[in-house]
C-alpha cells in the first residue's frame, strides 16, 4: 500500500496502470478521475469555475430571499417564480456537490458532499412537491430560500477558504515565484544566449549578472560576488561567493557577474526541494490528530443517523400533539442537521496548521523535513549539541605547537600540513591554514589513509607521517609522528559561534537539559562547556558512540534533540527523537535529520522549540474548536432551541446552519494563520522585542 | 494499560516503543504470519488539505512482503510495515494486541505519526 501512488488532488489510491496521468517537472502523477486531473493541470481554471458558480448562486439566491422574506411583496405565482429562480442555483452552482456525492457513494465512503447534497436536495424537492401539488400538504411552506442559500453559503465558504489558504501558503509561493524564467547560457564557443531556465541541464555553464536571481543550484567557476541568501536562510547579511562555492536557486547576485556550472535544476534544486517539503508538511501528523481520525471515520454516518432520528422524532411528536405541519418540521430538522455538521473543520485542523508552521519556519531558514517531528519537538527535554560546527565555528585555529625530535619546526609543520591538505577534518584545515600563514609550501602526500576518530597517515617526501589524536590527559590534543617518532604536539581551539552562550542559557531557562558531545579531547570540550555553563559533556566520542549516548538518555525517558552535521552525524540524527542538521543545504534530500537549518544561526534551536510547542498547541485548539462546534451545533439543529424559541426557529435554521457550515472551516484556517502571531509572542518572551524574527 | 495486567503477556521492543501481545493472542500469533500495516482512507472533506484517515490493518498472510520488518521475542514473530514500525518507535508507543469482544485481534494504543523520511530499519540493525 505504501508504494501505490495517490491522487495528489483528492488523496485516493490510484493504480499505476490508469490512463489518467500527467508528467510535471520530471515526475509522474496519477489521478482517480478526469476531474482531479483537470484540477491539478489547471488549478486556475478551477478557481474560475468556482467564481462562476458563486456568481450564479448569489445572483439568483438574493431574489429568492427577498421574495421569501419581504412578505408584503405580492408576487403572482410566487412559488413558481421561486422555483425557477432556484433551479440555476440548484443545478448549475450545486452540480459539483452532486458529483462528489455520487463518487462517495460509489466508493462507499461518506463525505461532506453527500451531506450538502442531501440537505439541499431534500429542501428543494420538498418545496418542488409543495409547489406542484399544493393541496396534498395544505398550507405547507416552500423552502427554496434554504435550498439555494445552503449552496450559496457553502460555495462562499469554499471560496474564502481557498483564498485564505493561498495567503497562508504565501511564503512557499514566494519561493517558486523567485525563480527567473530565463537564464544566460554560455556556449562552448563563449557566446552567451538566453534560454528558458527549465531547459538547463547539470553541467551547463550560465552567466548570472548583477541584480539577477540564480535560476538553479550551481558551483561558481569564476568571478566573485556578494549573494543575498535571505530567501533561503533568512540571513539578512550577504555572503561572498568565490570560485568553488555553491550558489542556490532563488538567491540574488548582488555585485559581480558570476559564471556558474549548473549542479541541480528543476525539482532537484534547493528551492524546489524546500517548496515541496513545505507542501508535504500537511501530510505530517501530530498524535492529537488521532482524535480527528476517529471522529472523521464515524462522523458522516453519525450525522445522517442523527438527522433521520431528529426528523422521525419531530414528525411523531408533532403529529401526536396535533400540530398541523409535522412533515414540514421533520424535513426542516433533517435539512438543518445535515447542513450544520461540518466534517471539514475536523479534517483541516491538523494539516493546515502544519502547512502554515512549515511555511513560517522556512522564512527563518528552517526546513522541516518531517513535520511529525514537531510533536516530539514540543516534548524535548534534552538537547545534545555536537561541538564542532554547531556550538563552535567549523574550523579551529592552532593556538600552540610544540616541537621535539630531529626535524626543524618548519619541516614538521610542512609534513603535517601536506598530509592534512588531503583531509576535510577541521583540525587538518587548521594546520594547513597555519602553514599557509607562515608561507610554508604544501607538498604532495601519498598513500593517505584517514582513520575515523583517530587521525590520518601517509607518506610525504619519503617519510611516513602520522597526525593523530593524542593520548587523553595531554596538553596537546594532536601529535605529529614522523617515521614513528614523536615530532610535535598541536593544540587547537574552536571559536564559539555567535549566540551559542545565549542559546544554551535560554534552553536551560526553559527547563531543557543541555549536553555537549565531541570527538575532541576532554580539555577542549571542558573549556567550551565551562564557557557555556554546560556540565554534561562527552569527549573523545567516536562517531558511532554518539547514538549510544542518545539511546541511553532515551532509555531514561528523556526526549532528545541532537544537533549536528547532516552528513557526518547521520546515525545520531536518526536515533534522536528530533534530529537537527545545521549548516546544510547543498542537498536537502541527502541530509539526515528531521529538521535542517540552512544557516548557522544557533538561536534557531530555541526558535524550533517554540515553533514545535506553539504548533501542537494550535492544532489542539483547532481540533477542540472543530469538535466542540459540531458537538454543540448538531443538537441545536436537531431542535433544542425549540424549547426556548418555538418551532418558528425552523424557518431560518437551515440557512443559519449553511452559514455556520460555510464559515466553520474558514474559521479553522483563519485561526491557524494566528499561529504566526502566537509564535511571535513567544519569541518576544525569549528573545526580547528587538528580535521578533517571524 | 490492560495488557499490563495479563500475567503471561509478551512484550516485544520496537525501537523506543513496545508491542505487548496479550496472552490470549499469543497462540494465534505463534501459529500464523501476522502482518500489521496501515490503510488510508479519504477524509470527509473534498479538497486537497483534508487529513487522510489512517487505520491499522492486521492481516494473516501466507507470504509476508519482502520489505516487512520482523520483530520477535522468545521465538514469536510479528511483521510490521515500515510506517507502523516507525510510528511505534518514534512515537514511543505501548501498543497492545488483544482479542476484541467479537473474537478478532484488535490493537490499542497505536497512533500513526506519518511517513517520516527516515526509515525504522535503517537505524535498528538488530532486527531482520
Amino acid at each position: 500500500m505504501g508504494n501505490t501512488p495517490t491522487d495528489p488532488v483528492c488523496g485516493m489510491y490510484v493504480p499505476e496502470n490508469t490512463d489518467l496521468f500527467l508528467e510535471k517537472d520530471g515526475r509522474k502523477y496519477y489521478f482517480c478521475s478526469k476531474g482531479c486531473m483537470d484540477k491539478f493541470a489547471s488549478p486556475e481554471k478551477e478557481i474560475k469555475k468556482l467564481k462562476e458558480r458563486l456568481a450564479v448562486a448569489w445572483t439568483f439566491s438574493v431574489p429568492v430571499l427577498l421574495i421569501t422574506y419581504l412578505t408584503f411583496l405580492s408576487v403572482p405565482y410566487r412559488n413558481y417564480i421561486l422555483l425557477f429562480l432556484a433551479i440555476p442555483v440548484q443545478f448549475f452552482s450545486g452540480l459539483g456537490f452532486y458529483d462528489g456525492a455520487i463518487h462517495s457513494i460509489k466508493n462507499r465512503s461518506a463525505n461532506m458532499d453527500l451531506l450538502v447534497s442531501l440537505g439541499t436536495l431534500t429542501a428543494f424537492f420538498f418545496s418542488l412537491f409543495i409547489t406542484v401539488f399544493p393541496d396534498v400538504i395544505r398550507s405547507a411552506g416552500v423552502y427554496f430560500d434554504a435550498s439555494s442559500f445552503i449552496i450559496t453559503m457553502i460555495l462562499t465558504g469554499n471560496y474564502i477558504e481557498s483564498i485564505t489558504k493561498q495567503r497562508a501558503n504565501r511564503s512557499a509561493m514566494r519561493l517558486i515565484d523567485m525563480i527567473p524564467d530565463t537564464a544566460h547560457i554560455v556556449r562552448e564557443n563563449g557566446k552567451i544566449e538566453d534560454i528558458k531556465s527549465d531547459l538547463l541541464k547539470p553541467g551547463d555553464i550560465i552567466s548570472v549578472r548583477v541584480g539577477e536571481i540564480f535560476p538553479v543550484d550551481g558551483e561558481v567557476l569564476d568571478g566573485e560576488s556578494d549573494v543575498d541568501k535571505s530567501i533561503l536562510t533568512g540571513e539578512q547579511n550577504p555572503v561572498t561567493a568565490h570560485k568553488g562555492d555553491m550558489v542556490f536557486s532563488g538567491t540574488k547576485n548582488l555585485n559581480g557577474t558570476l559564471n556558474v556550472k549548473v549542479i541541480n535544476t528543476g525539482r532537484d534544486s534547493t528551492l524546489s526541494q524546500i517548496y515541496e517539503l513545505i507542501q508535504r508538511a500537511s501530510s505530517g501528523r501530530a498524535k492529537v490528530q488521532r482524535i480527528a481520525d476517529v471522529f472523521s471515520s464515524y462522523f458522516v454516518p453519525a450525522v445522517l443517523i442523527s438527522a433521520f432520528a431528529s426528523a422521525i422524532f419531530w414528525f411523531l411528536y408533532l403529529r401526536n400533539s396535533g400540530y398541523a405541519y409535522p412533515l414540514e418540521i421533520a424535513v426542516l430538522a433533517f435539512v438543518s442537521v445535515v447542513v450544520i455538521a461540518c466534517p471539514c473543520a475536523i479534517g483541516l485542523a491538523g494539516p493546515i496548521t502544519l502547512l502554515i508552521s512549515s511555511s513560517i519556519s522556512s522564512e527563518s531558514g528552517i526546513v522541516i523535513k518531517n513535520s511529525s517531528s514537531l510533536d516530539r519537538l514540543s516534548k524535548v527535554n534534552r538537547v545534545i549539541f555536537d561541538k564542532t560546527g554547531t556550538l563552535t565555528e567549523n574550523t579551529p585555529s592552532v593556538t600552540e605547537i610544540s616541537f621535539s625530535g630531529n626535524l626543524d619546526e618548519n619541516e614538521t609543520i610542512q609534513l603535517a600540513a601536506s598530509l592534512e591538505s588531503q583531509s576535510n577534518h577541521p583540525a587538518g584545515r587548521a594546520i594547513v591554514n597555519m602553514a599557509t600563514e607562515k608561507g610554508i609550501d604544501i607538498l604532495k602526500a601519498w598513500d593517505v589513509k584517514e582513520i575515523p576518530g583517530k587521525g590520518i597517515e601517509g607518506v610525504v617526501n619519503g617519510k611516513m607521517v602520522q597526525v593523530m589524536r593524542n593520548d587523553p590527559g595531554t596538553d596537546h590534543s594532536i601529535k605529529i609522528m614522523v617515521d614513528k617518532l614523536y615530532c610535535g604536539g598541536v593544540r587547537i581551539e574552536y571559536e564559539l559561534r555567535n549566540g551559542a552562550k545565549e542559546t544554551v542559557k535560554k534552553l536551560q531557562s526553559m527547563g531543557i537539559g543541555v549536553s555537549i558531545v565531541s570527538g575532541d579531547a576532554r580539555p577542549e570540550v571542558e573549556r567550551i562547556g565551562n564557557i557555556l555553563g554546560v556540565t554534561d559533556i562527552y569527549s573523545e566520542v567516536l562517531p558511532d558512540q554518539k547514538s549510544e549516548i542518545i539511546k541511553d538518555l532515551q532509555n531514561h525517558d528523556e526526549y532528545v534533540m541532537f544537533v549536528g552535521d547532516g552528513i557526518n552525524d547521520a546515525v545520531a540524527l536518526e536515533t534522536a527523537d528530533v534530529g537537527v542538521a545545521m549548516g546544510s543545504g547543498s542537498d536537502i534530500a541527502r541530509d539526515s535529520g528531521d529538521i535542517i537549518l540552512l544557516n548557522n544561526q544557533i538561536e534557531n534551536i530555541v526558535k524550533l522549540r517554540i515553533i514545535g510547542e506553539d504548533t501542537i498547541s494550535k492544532i489542539k485548539q483547532n481540533i477542540g474548536w472543530a469538535f466542540g462546534y459540531n458537538t454543540v451545533l448538531i443538537p441545536v439543529a436537531a431542535g433544542i432551541p425549540v424549547a426556548f424559541f418555538g418551532l418558528a426557529i425552523y424557518g431560518f435554521l437551515p440557512i443559519l446552519g449553511a452559514f455556520a457550515m460555510g464559515m466553520s472551516s474558514v474559521s479553522v484556517v483563519m485561526n491557524s494563520m494566528l499561529l504566526r502571531r502566537k509564535i511571535n509572542k513567544s519569541m518576544v518572551k525569549y528573545f526580547g522585542s528587538a528580535n521578533s524574527p517571524v | 494499560m490492560d495488557g499490563e495486567n495479563l500475567k503471561n503477556n509478551l512484550t516485544i521492543n520496537v525501537g523506543n516503543g513496545k508491542i505487548v501481545i496479550g496472552e490470549n493472542v499469543i497462540p494465534y500469533i505463534s501459529n500464523n504470519h501476522i502482518f500489521i500495516t496501515v490503510r488510508k482512507e479519504k477524509g470527509p472533506c473534498v479538497d486537497q488539505s483534508c487529513q487522510i484517515i489512517t487505520k491499522v490493518n492486521i492481516q494473516k498472510l501466507d507470504k509476508i512482503p519482502d520489505d516487512a520488518i520482523r520483530v520477535e521475542k522468545n521465538g514469536i514473530s510479528l511483521f510490521l510495515n515500515r510506517e507502523v514500525a516507525n510510528s511505534i518507535d518514534r512515537g514511543r508507543e505501548n501498543v497492545l494486541l488483544k482479542k476484541t469482544l467479537a473474537g478478532k485481534i484488535g490493537i490499542r494504543g497505536f497512533t500513526y505519526i506519518g511517513e517520516d523520511s527516515q526509515s525504522f530499519s535503517d537505524h535498528h540493525s538488530n532486527l531482520s
